[in-house]
């Protein structure tokens, strides 16, 4: 039905059927086309964006949106990979980051391809390793956090069930789990 | 994503559903035994789910209380699954690669022992890239979310994937601890909450409660009314997770490949795995778009053989026109079928007329009709797909090589044509699948629906303004009484269904009903005669609006069929004196106190000869014409696999 520059995790996933054709030369853009042709999904080749960060693609009404936890290029280098491509094309959704400023953008194509600035794969495994917490909270935090509660456990049986149960019921500050939390519940 | 690659495609997408069979979501059961009082408490637990015909899976410490192997063996023996949590519980299992490293091998060693093939990490631990290393098929440490445990977080889905050649299953309702000791709840309530949401979505519903905290009797009784609302629940796969981790690798070693115009399953998971087909969109909306790709209207084939059937496909007609979908209406001359149509201004081929008693008669007369239906139909124009609940529409259809859809509620009923033809049945989600599957029917051709085809019936009927049928002067304080005797002629009907018949009428006599008498057939008259009648029966000689004789009654009686599930819906006492195999629509309409099944004559007492109290309609789903037409006007429906489960995803 598809054909791919490489393989794709959504995809593979859910079992929907398309081949891997790899592109005879590179243009920084991976895609994946209907096999009749047409319109195509585009997104950055690994290696082109920034460090992964925490951000949200925002819904059509400005207010909702689909948080992610990747690398994303921004519109400049966006229009510069789709400035090789033809045809038209102009920014659809907004990408933010943590604190609600403008990161990237969707693109749509006049023909009907869009291009994500991030790769689909790389923000399905963030979630599913949890790593999206290590991009939100950064390495250093996480370790700290680690270590932290290796530490409680240690000191866990010295501690009241009731402080247990205390310290239970104040969770982790929310920032990405939060993210994730309304992701996996919406 | 999907509705990216929809508008990519031009076309909807096709993937392989989550589940097998006609299962359209997945429960699963796990226990975590934490210490040695966890361990002595198995039994009320293992009762518990015994007694809803449930297994479930037992995560077990290998090294910090005694554990009897024999034990151990016994359970897996019952159907019980054994998996391995940690090695001593410590909080130090996975504190570093160092110890993993330095405790595995005992792990290995009481999974090898016990036959274990799954993981669960003591207090949800986790570390994803360090799991495969453990050795062993499925891990199941992680939450979908929760930021509750000690190591808070959730990898954010509710369905299995791979983690390296590990199968993950995320942890996705709440466990009981933290639901009732952190969060200070008191009932099952967010279990239901999430289930149902996971439940509408297709998810995986994965529990963990632990014996350690069932003990509570708060909670325990909670995890019994979890299972009550479940166990029966004919949409859920009721899994182990070692059967959830081998479906999951054998529908990753399969794909897609075209078949006709449809797609089909190639792999090992051919024969249980269905395609979907994801358009990017939903309800109506989805449905026009669809028919908007057709270059000429779609044309539909619906076939009614009786009355009953006049109540339930006649409103798919002005639905399927409503979506720019012609039709084409068949009928037989069978009872009032043809003067109902009529009186409703239908026009519609009539084919072939009542049988009566005798399997050589039924097929003869079954393949005339369905000679006849596809000679008209070649002549009249070939539809793109029939719905009905006929034997001949499925053969016609099969001749004519376009799809069936047979609507079933009685799952008793022979459905050897619906194999042999190929037809997909739909069928009310209470009936468990696998009495199909039990006669040959594939799990790919069984579409389960929430709610019962009555939802077809009232669709749009506004019952308020429907005035009761004139039953003529009711004698003073007599009760009326709606009374149908069996159908003779259908092949499960049993003789012990008329004589029942008979008793049950008697009954009434002595009791002084006024029973409102409404044949199949005009010779059961004779079924009134010699009975001690305090007021004379009346007998119904011509078809009378269904709705408006319901209301007209306070108590209907009959031997099965759609008029008891038709007052049942509304809300009217109904007693069933069917003595053929009960299905399980009834079953269910009697578990929920609106339909009282009478099994034997001494029964007949129980028969509340009262004034009926206000209508209440059921309304089990008043979505479900939208969706069967959403399923018939599918293009891949139209090539034959697919189910229902995408159009309720919406």
């Amino acid at each position: 039905m598809f054909v791919s520059s490489r393989r794709l995790t959504f995809l593979d996933y859910f079992r929907t059927p398309y081949q891997v054709a790899r592109p005879v030369t590179g243009s920084g853009i991976e895609q994946l086309k209907a096999r009749a042709g047409g319109a195509a999904l585009l997104w950055p080749i690994a290696g082109t964006a920034s460090p992964a960060v925490a951000a949200t693609v925002q819904g059509a009404d400005g207010e909702t949106g689909i948080p992610i936890f990747a690398s994303v290029v921004s519109d400049d280098i966006a229009e510069s990979l789709l400035g090789e491509r033809s045809g038209r094309w102009s920014p659809a959704r907004t990408v933010v980051g943590a604190h609600g400023e403008p990161l990237a953008a969707i693109w749509h194509g006049e023909d009907g391809s869009v291009f994500l600035p991030f790769d689909p794969d790389e923000v399905i495994v963030n979630y599913w390793s949890e790593r999206y917490t290590q991009i939100a909270r950064g390495p250093h935090a996480r370790r700290f956090r680690q270590e932290l509660m290796a530490f409680y456990y240690r000191l866990r049986p010295l501690l009241p069930r009731s402080l247990q149960i205390w310290l239970r019921r104040h969770p982790s500050p929310a920032g990405p789990l939060r993210h994730a939390s309304t992701n996996s519940s919406s | 994503m999907f509705a990216i690659l929809v508008e990519i495609a031009g076309e909807p997408v096709p993937y392989i559903a989550a589940w097998p069979g006609g299962h359209t979501w997945a429960l699963v059961l796990t226990h975590d035994v934490e210490r040695a009082t966890g361990w002595a408490e198995l039994d009320p637990v293992l009762d518990l789910e015994r007694s809803h015909g449930l297994r479930s899976s037992w995560n077990l410490v290998p090294q910090r209380y005694e554990i009897d192997d024999d034990y151990v063996r016994a359970l897996v023996a019952e159907g019980f699954e054994i998996g391995v949590h940690g090695l001593h519980h410590d909080g130090r299992d996975l504190e570093s690669l160092a110890t993993v490293r330095k405790r595995l091998p005992a792990i290995r060693d009481a999974a090898e022992r016990w036959g274990a093939v799954g993981f669960r990490s003591p207090a949800m631990h986790r570390h994803p890239e360090w799991m495969p290393l453990l050795g062993f098929d499925y891990d199941s440490s992680c939450p979908d979310t929760d930021p509750f445990e000690p190591q808070a977080g959730g990898c954010c889905t509710w369905l299995p994937f791979f983690n390296q050649d590990m199968v993950e299953l995320p942890v996705t309702l709440t466990q009981d601890h933290t639901l009732f000791v952190i969060l200070r709840h008191n009932d099952e309530a967010e279990w239901v909450r999430k289930a149902e949401f996971l439940r509408k979505r297709g998810g995986m519903a994965l529990l963990d409660t632990h014996p350690d905290y069932l003990v509570d009797e708060r909670i325990f009784r909670a995890y019994g009314r979890f299972l009550d609302r479940y166990a029966q629940d004919a949409t859920a796969w009721r899994a182990l997770p070692r059967e959830i981790n081998a479906w999951w690798r054998r529908r990753a070693a399969s794909h897609l490949e075209p078949q006709g115009a449809g797609w089909q399953v190639i792999g090992p998971a051919d024969g249980e795995a269905r395609v979907e087909l994801c358009d990017g969109g939903g309800g109506e909306q989805r449905v026009r778009r669809l028919q908007s790709r057709e270059a000429k209207p779609m044309k539909v084939w619906i076939d009614i053989e009786n009355p009953p059937q006049v109540q339930y496909l006649l409103p798919f007609r002005e639905a399927f026109q409503a979506v720019g979908v012609d039709t084409v209406i068949t009928a037989r001359d069978y009872g009032s079928t043809v003067e109902m149509l009529e009186g409703l201004g239908i026009e519609a081929e009539v084919f072939g007329g009542l049988v009566g008693r005798g399997k050589l008669r039924k097929v003869a007369a079954g393949g005339l009709r369905a000679f006849e239906l596809e000679r008209f139909l070649v002549r009249a124009g070939k539809p793109d797909v029939v719905l009905a609940a006929s034997r001949p529409a499925a053969m016609a259809a099969w001749r004519l090589g376009i799809p069936s859809y047979q609507i079933a509620d009685y799952e008793h009923a022979d459905v050897r044509i619906a194999r042999f033809t190929d037809s997909t049945i739909l069928h009310p989600e209470v009936i468990d699948p696998a009495v199909f599957v039990r006669q040959g029917v594939r799990t790919d051709r069984l579409i389960a629906f929430k709610g019962l085809k009555e939802d077809l019936t009232f669709a749009g009927v506004d019952i308020d303004a429907i005035a009761p049928y004139d039953i003529g002067i009711v004698p003073e304080h007599a009760v009326r009484v709606l009374f149908r005797p069996p159908s003779e002629t259908s092949h499960y009907y049993q003789r012990a269904s008329t004589t029942m018949a008979r008793a049950t009428l008697e009954r009434l006599a002595q009791a002084g009903a006024f029973v409102v008498f409404s044949p199949r057939d005009p010779k059961q008259v004779a079924l009134l005669e010699g009975l001690p009648w305090r007021h004379r029966p009346i007998t119904l000689t011509r078809p009378v609006p269904f709705v408006s004789l319901l209301k007209s009654v306070d108590v209907v009686v009959c031997s099965g069929g759609t008029m008891l599930r038709e007052a049942a819906y509304l809300g009217i006492p109904a007693y069933s004196i069917f003595r053929s195999e009960i299905g399980a629509v009834d079953r269910w309409l009697e578990h929920i106190g609106r339909a009282k099944l009478i099994a034997t004559s001494k029964d007949l007492s129980s028969i509340e000869l009262t004034p009926r109290g206000p209508l209440d309609r059921l309304d089990s789903n008043p979505q479900l014409l939208e969706e069967i037409i959403a399923i018939v006007i599918s293009p891949a429906a139209r090539t034959s696999r697919l189910s229902s489960r995408l159009l309720k995803r919406r």
